[in-house]
């Protein structure tokens, strides 16, 4: 049986990169999936995708930080596959350009950040809730970062919202768990998106696999097949619960990079 | 370098994988080797129980092979992974599951007490990842998934022995994670709250007090091993979470929230 047979899942962030990996994946799964972007093209263009795979898809245009156009996500869901069991609420991220050191970032990128990721999670979770309860029960997927984990020189908004939508998870999971609703976060760490690997000079890939413990990078594939475990049954006792997929960079001691060397590899 | 090495996810997930599994032939480990079959995998179990052993390898045919032996004896666990080795060409995912200990205040606990805790978790886990390494190195698949608890985590009353064998573990997979991830080698820890056969003896014993510790769990009740713990286990077995090294991973309803 498929993992995800039955069910149907929203995707935010699905126009491209992990989002988009994993509403395929979902879809591999059985699912009949809601691609939402903040784009009209790249979600149609990933539900192309989806359906050439044999899966079935809806594209949505949303902008999760408005409350009326995250309603008419979750209703159009809901008005075209019958139900919704899962929930990704993917979409997030800060401009990089902006969201600086504490001295230099930009005060209207921070709230921006809170929300694009703060409230677009916390909105999303809102409008789903009474559905995923009515179907008697279901799996919420939020994305954060390693950047809630330890700190940096740079995105300062960044680290302070994923972190943020980490505590939201615990509350999610402990409020709605007596209902059978799950919510877990899952952590990327370095992982090669398109756009990665389009803009990204050789070195500075080589530089992130040096912060690496395991001898490759993720892929968006990678963290979609955790979303994939984490929205499948096969997660059904877990929540409120961080899955950190990061090939081991925040896991590993920062003297582990000098030392590498020593190891008879 | 990058390896995108990605068998096809789900049912047959662990299609053609080499795994050893130890306390095997019960409770958890029975119940994690039974989805690691359904899944593709074959499975040497390691056990002291004979007779439950020697029942499930009847039972899985070929798939399951079994090693009768105690787990704190590192000679069992040479002979265990070379079963592997010679039975099914390779050794690709280790489970270290078993663990004995006894339950009282710490001020009661005896120095055979911890021995016994010490010897069958944290030195056991120890043995077979020590006999495992070099068959890990060659599998390219390779994934080691140690048992923590959240008895560790919380600070559960009576568990001082366990308690400390299951965070030296946790401690001991994070080391582990870091040395062994050049080799392409994972490591993680899943901290699983079932209801064992113990549990159930409790349950039955001091039904309110069960009742009590079932409603503190956000998901209302205690796991099942084979539906809520295996599949854990196998997410972590198999490449699906080829990306996680070094985590811990509860299977506990969301019992503990932090750690």
């Amino acid at each position: 049986m498929e993992r995800l047979q039955d069910k149907v899942a929203v995707v935010t962030g699905a126009g491209s990169g992990i989002g988009r990996a994993a509403a395929r994946l979902m879809a591999r799964e059985g699912a009949r999936v809601v691609v939402a972007d903040h784009r009209a093209e790249t979600a149609e263009e990933s539900a192309a995708l989806v359906e050439q795979e044999g899966g079935r898809a809806l594209p949505v245009a949303v902008d999760v930080t408005d409350e009326d156009s995250v309603a008419a996500m979750i209703a159009s869901a809901v008005g075209e596959f019958g139900g919704l069991h899962v929930l990704c609420n993917h979409v997030g991220g800060t401009d990089p350009r902006r969201d600086l050191d504490v001295l230099r970032m930009d005060m209207d990128e921070l709230d921006r950040a809170v929300a694009r990721n703060m409230r677009s999670t916390l909105l999303g979770t809102r409008y789903a809730l009474p559905h995923l309860i009515r179907a008697g029960g279901g799996s919420i997927v939020n994305t954060a970062s390693v950047a809630a984990l330890a700190g940096d020189v740079l995105q300062t908004s960044y680290g302070a919202v994923k972190a943020a939508v980490v505590a939201m998870t615990r509350s999610i999971a402990v409020q709605y768990g007596p209902r059978n609703v799950r919510c877990n976060a899952v952590a990327p760490g370095t992982v090669l998106t398109p756009a990665l690997e389009n803009n990204v000079p050789e070195d500075v890939v080589a530089s992130l696999q040096r912060t690496t413990a395991l001898p490759y990078l993720g892929t968006p594939e990678d963290i979609g097949h955790t979303m994939v475990f984490l929205a499948s049954d096969e997660s059904r006792y877990m929540t409120g619960q961080l899955l950190v997929v990061d090939g081991g960079m925040t896991m590993q001691s920062p003297a582990a990079e000098g030392r590498r060397a020593q190891l008879p590899l | 370098m990058h390896t995108p090495t990605h068998s096809p996810a789900g049912p047959r997930s662990l299609e053609g994988r080499s795994t050893l599994v130890t306390g095997g032939a019960s409770g958890i480990g029975a119940a994690v080797t039974a989805l690691f079959v359904e899944r593709g995998a074959r499975v040497v179990v390691v056990d002291l129980q004979q007779e439950a052993g020697e029942a499930l390898a009847r039972e899985h045919g070929d798939a399951v092979v079994f090693v009768h032996g105690d787990v704190s004896d590192r000679a069992v666990a040479d002979a265990a992974v070379a079963t592997a080795v010679a039975r099914f060409g390779a050794l690709d995912v280790l489970v270290n599951n078993a663990s004995v200990s006894r339950q009282k205040p710490f001020e009661e606990q005896t120095d055979d007490d911890w021995r016994l805790a010490m010897d069958t978790g944290l030195y056991a886990t120890r043995n077979f990842m020590l006999a495992a390494f070099p068959a890990l190195i060659e599998s390219g698949h390779a994934s080691v998934v140690n048992f923590g608890s959240g008895a560790g985590l919380n600070g559960q009353p009576n568990q001082a022995s366990y308690a400390a064998a299951k965070e030296a573990i946790r401690g001991l997979s994070r080391v582990t994670a870091n040395e062994w991830a050049p080799h392409g080698i994972r490591v993680n820890v899943v901290c699983p709250m079932a209801l064992t056969e113990g549990v159930a003896r409790w349950a039955e014993a001091r039904p309110e007090q069960y009742a009590r510790s079932a409603a503190a769990v956000p998901l209302g009740r205690f796991g099942d091993p084979a539906r809520d713990v295996a599949p854990v286990v196998a997410f972590l077995a198999g490449d699906d979470s080829r990306y996680m090294t070094g985590q811990t991973v509860m299977a506990d309803g969301g019992s503990v929230k932090l750690r």
